[in-house]
């Protein structure tokens, strides 16, 4: 691996996710022009590793693209939303998405019973986005976690032959890292963190889900225990009443512990397949 | 005329015309004596090599008129075989063969060259993640004759070579995983006529 693969996978992920992080903190805490900013900075991930689709779509990984671009549309629209519509229009996308990438086996007459996988962890997950965690308490909760969440889903990636994904979803914990770092550097010096307006959360982790949606409709010969774990991750924001209680600079090692504990597990019944 | 040679006389009449092909005719891929191998190199320390087992198609074979005739085949992706079952369901990933969205790979021949006797180029349109491109095959006809232990069964044989870019069908992560991008493509096709 090259300096510049380095750089397009790591390095420039998590430049990109400090600068939110950093204007975040300066000037737009609460802003839709930031919101837009980590659409745009999920979807430039993603077209970073896989390349411009060709229109139309032909492969599953051309639609992503497409699904992806509308995470700034989705942060748009969802700004000003409760939590319940916002989870509404997440779990839209994602059937949207899902019936999308499905549809070409499905009218040649291919049915897997592993894509009820897929539509069971979205059914899962839209009750626990509809609590929408209070970020003004700990605003490490939902970066780190959902750094974790995938970091994992980047391995289960790999391991289930999805190269590229893996990739792309590492750049993604990249930005979430670079963006956490920000968080932690203003807290450092100024004792506390603004909170950011929830919707920058909820574009990541619509970003994921489709992510997500990809990965667990076509890397089947993935555990579904693996699978379950990960659902364990996405619980993490919604788990922090006790953690928020520690002090504000031990938060984001004490959450990242804690989803190393559930994505470990993950990782490691991925691995018994190989 | 003795009997002798009434018998060969009437044998080589038989021969003959179970032989003699009519104007263009039909033939069904051998699967199990079809062989659709190919390599490319392997981030230059050698050539990682692989083949496909599962082959079917048809070919209208005129004999008399190459031009005439036409190749229809179809490979089922799931079918490869590189010697490593990682590797396969590796190369059967989305960034490679994509072989649960894209489970054949098809040619359909649309013209075809007489370069030689024996020899054609024959162009068609290879059709692989959902991506069609003209490739060129260079196709050498081996030979045609009857089946040792069945006279009835007419058999033929082709060899046959091409290079295609994997880039060129969408696997732009060839490079990235120090593959080619160039695959060399070789063919050896046993048919039965109709």
């Amino acid at each position: 691996m090259g300096a510049e693969d380095i750089i397009v996978l790591l390095v420039a992920p998590i430049a990109l996710g400090f600068g939110l992080g950093v204007v975040e903190q300066r000037a737009f805490a609460a802003s839709r022009v930031l919101v837009v900013a980590m659409g745009l900075a999920i979807a430039a991930i993603y077209l970073l590793h896989e390349g411009l689709p060709p229109f139309p779509a032909i492969s599953a990984k051309h639609k992503i693209a497409y699904a992806l671009a509308a995470l700034p549309v989705f942060g748009l629209v969802a700004f000003d939303q409760a939590s319940y519509r916002r989870a509404a229009l997440l779990a839209i996308v994602a059937a949207i998405t899902f019936i999308w990438l499905v549809q070409r086996p499905l009218t040649a007459g291919r049915f897997d019973w592993g894509w009820l996988l897929p539509l069971g962890t979205i059914a899962v997950w839209m009750p626990m986005l509809a609590k929408a965690p209070d970020l003004s308490r700990s605003p490490f909760t939902s970066p780190v976690a959902h750094l974790a969440m995938s970091m994992t889903a980047s391995v289960l990636a790999l391991l289930g032959g999805f190269l590229g994904l893996g990739q792309v979803l590492l750049s993604l914990s990249a930005l979430l890292g670079g963006y956490a770092l920000a968080i932690f550097v203003f807290t450092l010096k100024n004792g506390t963190p603004k909170p950011g307006h929830p919707m920058m959360i909820w574009t990541v982790q619509g970003g994921l889900l489709i992510l997500f949606v990809q990965l667990s409709t076509f890397a089947t010969n993935l555990s579904t225990a693996a699978y379950l774990l990960l659902l364990t991750l996405a619980a993490l924001p919604f788990a922090d009443a006790k953690l928020s209680r520690l002090p504000l600079l031990v938060q984001p090692f004490a959450f990242a512990a804690l989803a190393l504990m559930a994505g470990i597990p993950a990782m490691l019944l991925a691995l018994r397949n190989f | 005329m003795t009997l002798f040679s009434r018998t060969a006389i009437a044998a080589a009449l038989f021969l003959s015309t179970s032989t003699v092909a009519t104007a263009a005719d039909l033939y069904t891929v051998h699967e199990d004596h079809t062989w659709v191998t190919f390599s490319v190199s392997h981030a230059g320390w050698a050539n990682a090599r692989g083949m496909f087992r599962n082959v079917s198609g048809d070919i209208t074979f005129d004999q008399d008129d190459v031009t005439n005739s036409s190749v229809s085949v179809v490979i089922a992706s799931e079918s490869l075989d590189t010697n490593s079952e990682q590797r396969d369901r590796d190369m059967g990933g989305a960034d490679f063969l994509n072989v649960v969205e894209f489970p054949e790979i098809t040619f359909d021949s649309t013209r075809i060259e007489q370069t030689g006797e024996r020899t054609a180029i024959v162009y068609g349109d290879l059709t692989m993640v959902g991506v069609s491109r003209e490739v060129a095959l260079d196709v050498v006809w081996n030979n045609e004759m009857p089946l040792p232990w069945d006279a009835s069964t007419i058999k033929t044989g082709f060899s046959a070579t091409a290079t295609i870019d994997g880039t060129d069908f969408g696997m732009n992560q060839l490079v990235a995983f120090g593959l080619g991008p160039v695959i060399e493509v070789e063919i050896d096709l046993e048919a039965l006529r109709k």
